[in-house]
């Protein structure tokens, strides 16, 4: 099943006379269960591309289809919605909410969807121990390492059953073992629940782990393979 | 419902984020209510004793006194039949005390000087006339029940007329048939208030002795309505004017009786909202700061709930209940404040005499240099509304500022 369809999806950051292309004609699709990286150097466009997907922004032109549904033509309200029920994020760092403790984060959107107690405890705490964190649901974010409060991260994103789980860099501020660690976790996420996952990174140890490999140069797809294929044959540009 | 609790939680725990600044500010809001509270308390309790002080050396809480008097008063307008108004307070609700006077001006003369007086004759047997003077004698006795001749003059008066206890003064003035009419009195004691207008021009004399004077067998010229407190003159005066209705009296409640001071309390409360709405913009500022620092420092926090699913509604209304526990932590700390220091100052008082080397009197009242405040429920209550609109109110620009963020913008510019 087709999880979002993007076609020629462009975003150009306007700003006085100064335009900057972050991104031109880009055409992809995910399939659910899906482990995608967006692969790239800084400023090839990555983090924009996830953002748009998100629909934390709006493309300048192009369309993205989610599920189905055009989500560059909804509203504010809308588009909250849809983050709330159906799409996780995961953030680079400050991922948390410092004042909330590991369960309580965690907790925080199904609250937001006013899932009942007994209900939202015994999928919090599963969540939590499934991402190594038993023991530790009253911690709060401060008293975790990066290593832990990303996995609360991924808890929290993970807690509505999402259809997408968005993850802009999400090692970036990790240790090499505890990055690879915390990408092997999402990947057991994405067997055993079949979450979709797309990742964005510049680390080619996270890329070297995924099922499938954008790589985006300059605003533009330069290559999307996935595993057992040639990334030079599946390059899309000319 | 969840989602209030969660926003509940989170705001309260965001308020304790910097406990520092947090205290502060509540100290700062607490503080300027406490003031608010004293200030209002002192200004009101100050302005109750000067009505009360003017109704007990004026015409009581309510006056009845002949149709006309009060345009053009006259020692020829009488109250014939006294005992009518009498009956019609007897029992009426709230009323203390009737005093029955007769009011007027003279010339007074010993054998060394004269000068012009204003008299006041009362029944010496009523307590609310005796406490005007009988605490403030400094030689010879209060007139006694029954007394006709005695009188009693201010030390300054006195002084002029070169008079001492037990010496005969001449007084004269014009009687109810508007002839020239003298009686001979005996300086039956001195008094001294401190205040000069009262010390060297008003008389006390005993209704009997007065209607001697005057050429009456009966009537009076006023009578003074003393009430349980000067907050229910409403209620009495319309009930009073009922029962009175087709006598020829006019019933005037003390501020229409007394408009100069109706016209200082009203002045004094001007200045009094004028100072509350200075504390009320510090507080307003205050708030503002708090709160607007602590969301532009989570600005990027925001932008990630945002991103979460958090609609921009509930982030507002989270802002709106960390203010609204700002402002019910600061109210519950400055109403303890507040109150303590109403507590003080309406036992203790606020002792002034060190400003004054004398009594002052003001729009024809003495002011007591002890101020001792009286802080009503209503003004309590008002105030506590005020402030909690203050900084509700304060509270939205911030509230505005963070849900109209953009999730993408406070993720990546902050």
């Amino acid at each position: 099943m087709e999880i979002v369809k993007v076609e020629n999806l462009s975003k150009i950051y306007r700003q006085d006379t100064l335009e900057i292309r972050a991104l031109s004609g880009i055409n992809l699709s995910l399939e659910s269960g899906e482990f995608t990286v967006v692969a790239g150097p800084s400023g090839s466009g990555k983090s924009t591309l996830l953002n748009l997907i998100g629909g934390l922004d709006r493309p300048t032109e192009g369309r993205i289809l989610f599920v189905g549904e055009d989500i560059t033509r909804l509203g504010k309200g809308r588009l909250s919605q849809l983050r709330l029920s159906k799409i996780g994020f995961i953030f680079q760092s400050y991922n948390l909410i410092p004042v909330l403790t590991a369960y309580e984060n965690a907790e925080f959107i199904l609250l937001l969807q006013g899932m009942p107690y007994q209900k939202r405890r015994q999928h919090v705490m599963e969540l939590l121990e499934e991402v190594g964190l038993k023991g530790l649901e009253s911690r709060r974010p401060y008293e975790m390492s990066g290593g832990q409060q990303q996995r609360v991260a991924v808890a929290r994103a993970l807690a509505s059953n999402p259809d997408l789980v968005l993850a802009d860099e999400p090692t970036a501020n990790l240790d090499s073992k505890t990055g690879l660690a915390l990408i092997d976790m999402m990947l057991d996420m994405n067997k055993t629940r079949g979450v979709t996952f797309l990742l964005s990174t510049h680390d080619i140890r996270v890329m070297d782990r995924a099922r499938r490999v954008i790589l985006l140069r300059d605003g533009q797809i330069s290559s999307d393979a996935r595993v057992g294929e040639s990334l030079a044959q599946n390059n899309p540009s000319p | 419902m969840k989602a209030f609790w969660i926003l509940l939680k989170l705001a309260w725990r965001n308020l304790w984020r910097n406990v520092r600044r947090t205290l502060i500010t509540m100290v700062a809001i607490g503080l300027g209510l406490a003031l608010a509270m004293i200030s209002i308390g002192l200004n009101d309790g100050g302005h109750e004793q000067m009505i009360e002080s003017g109704v007990r050396m004026g015409a009581g809480h309510i006056t009845v006194q002949p149709l006309g008097y009060q345009k053009n008063p006259s020692n020829d307008k009488i109250i014939a039949d006294e005992a009518c108004i009498v009956e019609a307070l007897q029992g009426m609700p709230h009323v203390r005390e009737a005093s029955l006077r007769i009011v007027g001006k003279g010339l007074i003369s010993s054998a060394a000087n004269s000068s012009g007086i204003a008299f006041r004759a009362v029944d010496p047997g009523k307590e609310g006339d005796k406490s005007l003077l009988a605490p403030h004698l400094i030689s010879g006795d209060y007139l006694t029940v029954g007394d006709t001749g005695g009188i009693l003059i201010g030390e300054k008066l006195a002084q002029k007329l070169k008079v001492s206890v037990g010496k005969k003064v001449v007084l004269m003035g014009q009687d109810a048939s508007r002839e020239v009419s003298s009686a001979l009195f005996r300086v039956k004691g001195i008094y001294k208030t401190g205040v000069s207008d009262l010390d060297g021009y008003f008389c006390l004399i005993s209704l009997k002795g007065a209607r001697h004077f005057l050429g009456l067998e009966q009537g009076v010229t006023q009578v003074a309505v003393y009430l349980d407190s000067q907050f229910q003159v409403e209620k009495v005066l319309s009930l009073l004017r009922s029962r009175l209705g087709p006598l020829p009296v006019e019933v005037l409640p003390w501020q229409e009786v007394m408009p100069e001071l109706v016209r200082f309390v009203r002045l004094d409360d001007a200045g009094g909202y004028l100072f509350l709405g200075i504390i009320l913009v510090i507080v307003a500022l205050g708030i503002l700061n708090t709160i607007l620092m602590s969301v532009l420092e989570r600005t990027r926090e925001f932008g990630m709930m945002l991103a979460l699913g958090l609609s921009p509604h509930l982030l507002f209304l989270m802002i709106i209940f960390e203010t609204t526990f700002l402002a019910l932590l600061s109210m519950i700390l400055g109403s303890g404040l507040g109150l303590g220091g109403h507590h003080y100052f309406a036992t203790v008082g606020l002792d002034l005499t060190g400003l004054t080397p004398e009594r002052l009197t003001l729009a024809g009242t003495i002011i007591s240099p002890i101020l001792y405040s009286h802080l009503r429920l209503t003004r309590v209550v008002g105030l506590l509304i005020i402030i909690f609109l203050v900084t509700l109110t304060t509270g939205l620009y911030p509230a505005v500022k963070a849900s109209r963020l953009a999730p993408i913008r406070a993720i990546y510019q902050y």
